[in-house]
């Protein structure tokens, strides 16, 4: 682990972000039952899920502790990913 | 000789083989379940109230369970491979068992779920928005299994002889292989949950 952070706070970082994927998901299952427009629900959905994705890539993932040029070559499929949901998202307003 | 003298060639992305080929193989895994999220907006759109009546039948306090289970099974996998970089074969052992675990639970789920849709006789074949629900939570489903394989080999290996401790960069990879499938579910999750 080239971080420069010691085992225990490394696995105290992976603790906190377990916690913070449990809370995000009572979140973002709490907030279906109040209803804020169709395309709100969606747009609250989805920014949940990113926040949740990126915890998991950043920390479990270890692309915090990696070298920096993964993760531009990680951003581009999720580029292509993200362009595509987009789109056809838009396109079926 | 020349040519050979002066091309300039850049090692040192300070990334091993095994980890550089693990994200080249989940980049084009991010593409390869980009065309299911593709199909399934494009399947919405056309069929909107199909997907919505067909979604509430769906049990979101089972799928929410399941999703703290995949969560959970993250956290023990990238304990684990914490555990044998520092040389704790009992704490690997352990979190690799957990992980082993929580991933037959979700599959167990999953089943119980799939059992109880056929149980109404609803089957991938019964409108556009099952046909695209089983297919991504099927091939979802496949990913875990395909996951499980590799984590019981490990813990086979580490019961009869120990697991390297100089191997914990394998035990990294199928790490971030794990993770993905729990990246993947995360959007899954949402998707056909709970949006409509």
């Amino acid at each position: 682990m080239a971080s420069g952070m010691s085992f225990q706070e490394i696995q105290k970082s992976y603790f906190k972000v377990f916690i913070a994927l449990l809370i995000l998901t009572a979140l973002t299952v709490a907030v279906t039952t109040i209803h804020f427009g169709d395309v709100a629900n969606i747009v609250i959905g989805v920014v949940i899920a990113l926040a949740k994705a990126g915890l998991v890539a950043y920390i479990f993932m270890h692309l915090k502790f990696d070298n920096k040029r993964l993760r531009y070559f990680v951003g581009i499929p999720i580029f292509f990913f993200v362009t595509l949901v987009m789109t056809l998202t838009v396109l079926g307003l | 000789m020349s040519t050979l003298a002066t091309t300039h060639t850049r090692f040192g992305t300070g990334i091993y083989h095994g980890k550089l080929g693990m994200w080249v193989f989940l980049a084009s895994e991010i593409m390869f379940f980009s065309g299911f999220f593709g199909a399934f907006i494009v399947l919405r759109n056309l069929n909107i109230e199909v997907f919505t009546a067909s979604a509430h039948m769906l049990d979101k306090t089972v799928a929410t369970v399941n999703t703290a289970v995949l969560i959970t099974s993250s956290l023990t996998m990238a304990l684990a491979h914490l555990a044998l970089e520092r040389g704790e074969q009992g704490k690997f052992r352990l979190f690799l068992f957990i992980t082993i675990l929580c991933a037959f639970g979700f599959l167990g789920i999953k089943s119980f779920e799939y059992a109880t849709k056929f149980g109404h006789h609803i089957y991938p074949w019964t409108n556009t928005f099952f046909a695209t629900y089983f297919t991504m939570t099927g091939f979802h489903a496949l990913h875990v299994i395909g996951g499980l394989i590799p984590m019981i080999w490990m813990l086979g290996k580490s019961l009869v002889k120990g697991y390297p401790q100089e191997m914990h960069h394998r035990v990294e990879a199928l790490g971030l292989y794990w993770h993905f499938v729990d990246l993947v579910w995360i959007f899954l999750f949402p998707t056909l949950y709970l949006i409509f």
